[in-house]
C-alpha cells in the first residue's frame, strides 16, 4: 500500500511556483521558460495548474489534455526533467516549485505540444490490429479467448499511446529510424492475441535494425510507464522470438512455413 | 539476408551473455587474482609446468576456445551499442568495422594457439 | 499537416547517461562489456606466451605481478560480476515466464537470479576442479 500523500496544504504552502517551457514557432529561435505563481489548491495535479494558467494568465499557452484521468494518452510532458502524465501527477508529490517542459526527445511544435508524426508512422507500420488469412463469418459466432489466453497479451494491451517511454529512451533520441518501445511492445500485442495470424508479417519488420535489435534494454520505458505495460520485457521476448526465427529459416528451411 | 543479420548477431550476443556471466568470474578469480604470482594463496598452480599441463588438456582448449570467442562477441557488441548511444553514432560504419575485426582476430588468434600446440 | 515553419528540434545530451540512477547503471554494465574484452584479449597474449617457451611465460607472469595488472584485474572481476548479476537479473525476467508455475504463480526474480548464481557457483567450482 502506497503510503499516504503529504499535503502540502498541511504545510501552510497557499501558492506554487511553476515555470512552464513556452515556444512560439514563427517568433522565437528556441524555447524559453515563463515563469508563474499561482494558488494551490486540495488535490491539485499538474493539468489543474496549465489550466489555471491558461483560463486566468496567459490564454496563448498551448497543451495537449483530454480524458483528465490517464487514458487517452494525450498529456504526455517532463515535469521536473521526468516524462510523466500531467493529469496524474500530483503537486504534493512533485513540490510548491516546479517546471514543465515539452516531452524530450520530440521536436517541438509550439509550447508543450510535441511533434508526433514519427510515432503515428512506426505504429502504423507494424500493422497493431488482428490479422486473419480468412475473415470468419458472423454465422460461426464470435472467437473465444480463455482467461490465460488473454494474460498472454493483456499486460501490452493496455498501452495508451501517450510516448513517455518514447521520451524516455535514449536510441529514439540518438536512432531516427528506431520503430521504438510502444510500437514494439504493441506489435508483441498482436503476436501474443490468440485471434491473430499476424505474428510473421510483423516480424519482418521488428525483427530488424531498426525494430528491436536497436533495443539496448535499457529499461527506462518500463520505469516511466503509466500504464505498467512493460516494453522492455516486450521487446526482449521479440528479438528472442525474431533470432529463433531466423536460425530455423536458414538451417530448417523447408520446415518452416 | 540483410535484415537477418541482425537476429543471428544478437543470438550471438546473447549466447556470449550466458558463456560470460557462468564462466568468466571463476576464470578471472582463478587465473588472475586467487593464485597470483605475489604469492597471496599459492603461486604453485600457475607455474609454467602447471600452466602447460593444464593448456594440453583437450577440454580446457575447448573452453578456453568457447570464453574467449564468445565474450569478445558479447562485449564488444554491447560496447559498440553503447558509443552509438553517447554520440559516435556518425561513426557506425568504421566502429562496426573495428569492432568485428578484433572479434576476429582475437577468435583466430585463440583457435591458433590453442590448436597449434597439438602439432 | 502543412509546415510553414519547421518544429524546434533539441540538441542531443550524450550525457544522458549521468542524468539519474538507472541510466548510469545501464552504462556501468554497458562498460563492463568493454572491460571483459580487454581481459580476454590480454589473456589471449598471455597464451601466446605460453605457447612461446617456460621464458617468454615468465616475463609476462612478472608483468602479471605489477600492482597495475593486479588492480586491473579486481576491476576486472567487478564489471564482470556487474554482467553476471544484471544479467542474470535480466534473463529472469524472460525465465520467469518459462520454467513451471507453483499454483499458478511465476516464481520471483530473485529466487531466479539465485538459482543461477547457484549454477554459478556450481559450474565454478567445477571448473577449478577439473583444470586447477
Amino acid at each position: 500500500m502506497e503510503a499516504p500523500r503529504k499535503s502540502l496544504l498541511k504545510l501552510k504552502k497557499k501558492q506554487i511556483a511553476i515555470k512552464v517551457k513556452g515556444y512560439r514557432p514563427t517568433k522565437d529561435s528556441e524555447p524559453y521558460f515563463q515563469e508563474y505563481k499561482i494558488p494551490l489548491k486540495p488535490d491539485m495535479v499538474v493539468l489543474d495548474a496549465l489550466n489555471y494558467i491558461k483560463d486566468n494568465i496567459d490564454g496563448s499557452l498551448t497543451y495537449r489534455w483530454s480524458c483528465r484521468m490517464g487514458v487517452c494518452g494525450s498529456c504526455g510532458s517532463n515535469v521536473n526533467g521526468k516524462p510523466k502524465l500531467t493529469c496524474e501527477t500530483f503537486i504534493d508529490d512533485v513540490g510548491d516549485n516546479l517546471t514543465v517542459e515539452p516531452m524530450a526527445r520530440f521536436p517541438i511544435i509550439k509550447d508543450l505540444v510535441v511533434d508526433i508524426d514519427s510515432f503515428m508512422t512506426k505504429l502504423k507500420d507494424v500493422k497493431p490490429w488482428i490479422i486473419n488469412e480468412t475473415e470468419k463469418p458472423i454465422e460461426k459466432g464470435e472467437n473465444l479467448q480463455t482467461p490465460e489466453q488473454v494474460d498472454l497479451y493483456k499486460q501490452q494491451s493496455m498501452c495508451i499511446n501517450c510516448m513517455l517511454c518514447y521520451s524516455a529512451c535514449p536510441v529514439v533520441g540518438t536512432e531516427d529510424d528506431f520503430i521504438g518501445p510502444a510500437a514494439l511492445a504493441l506489435s508483441y500485442r498482436y503476436n501474443m492475441d490468440s485471434r491473430d495470424q499476424g505474428e510473421k508479417e510483423r516480424l519482418k519488420i521488428t525483427s530488424s535494425e531498426e525494430g528491436v535489435y536497436g533495443c539496448s534494454w535499457i529499461g527506462e520505458c518500463t520505469s516511466v510507464c503509466p500504464k505498467n505495460v512493460d516494453p522492455a520485457i516486450a521487446i526482449q521476448k521479440l528479438k528472442l522470438t525474431g533470432s529463433l526465427q531466423t536460425i530455423k529459416e536458414l538451417l530448417l528451411p523447408k520446415f518452416v512455413k | 539476408m540483410n535484415k537477418k543479420i541482425h537476429a543471428l548477431l544478437w543470438g550471438a550476443f546473447s549466447t556470449g551473455g550466458f558463456v560470460a556471466a557462468f564462466l568468466l568470474p571463476s576464470f578471472i578469480i582463478l587465473n588472475s587474482i586467487l593464485f597470483h604470482p605475489s604469492g597471496i594463496i599459492s603461486s604453485d598452480p600457475i607455474s609454467y609446468e602447471n600452466a602447460i599441463i593444464r593448456f594440453n588438456n583437450p577440454l580446457f582448449k575447448m573452453y578456453l576456445i568457447v570464453l574467449f570467442s564468445t565474450t569478445l562477441i558479447h562485449g564488444l557488441y554491447r560496447f559498440k551499442a553503447f558509443l552509438f548511444e553517447v554520440g559516435f553514432l556518425p561513426y557506425k560504419k568504421p566502429i562496426t568495422g573495428l569492432v568485428y575485426l578484433i572479434i576476429s582476430i582475437g577468435t583466430a588468434s585463440t583457435l591458433f594457439f590453442v590448436l597449434s600446440s597439438l602439432f | 499537416m502543412s509546415k510553414e515553419f519547421k518544429p524546434y528540434v533539441e540538441k542531443n545530451n550524450n550525457f544522458w547517461w549521468l542524468t539519474n540512477r538507472r541510466y548510469f547503471t545501464y552504462a556501468m554494465r554497458e562498460i563492463s562489456g568493454l572491460v571483459m574484452s580487454l581481459y580476454v584479449l590480454i589473456s589471449i597474449y598471455e597464451i601466446s606466451q605460453l605457447t612461446s617457451g617456460s621464458s617468454s611465460f615468465i616475463d609476462f607472469r612478472l608483468l602479471a605481478a605489477s600492482p597495475l595488472m593486479f588492480m586491473f584485474s579486481v576491476i576486472a572481476l567487478a564489471f564482470t560480476l556487474l554482467h553476471t548479476i544484471t544479467w542474470f537479473e535480466l534473463t529472469g525476467k524472460i525465465q520467469k515466464d518459462q520454467v513451471p508455475k507453483i499454483s499458478g504463480k511465476s516464481p520471483p526474480i530473485f529466487a531466479l537470479v539465485i538459482v543461477n548464481m547457484l549454477i554459478l557457483f556450481a559450474a565454478s567450482y567445477l571448473i577449478y576442479f577439473l583444470f586447477w
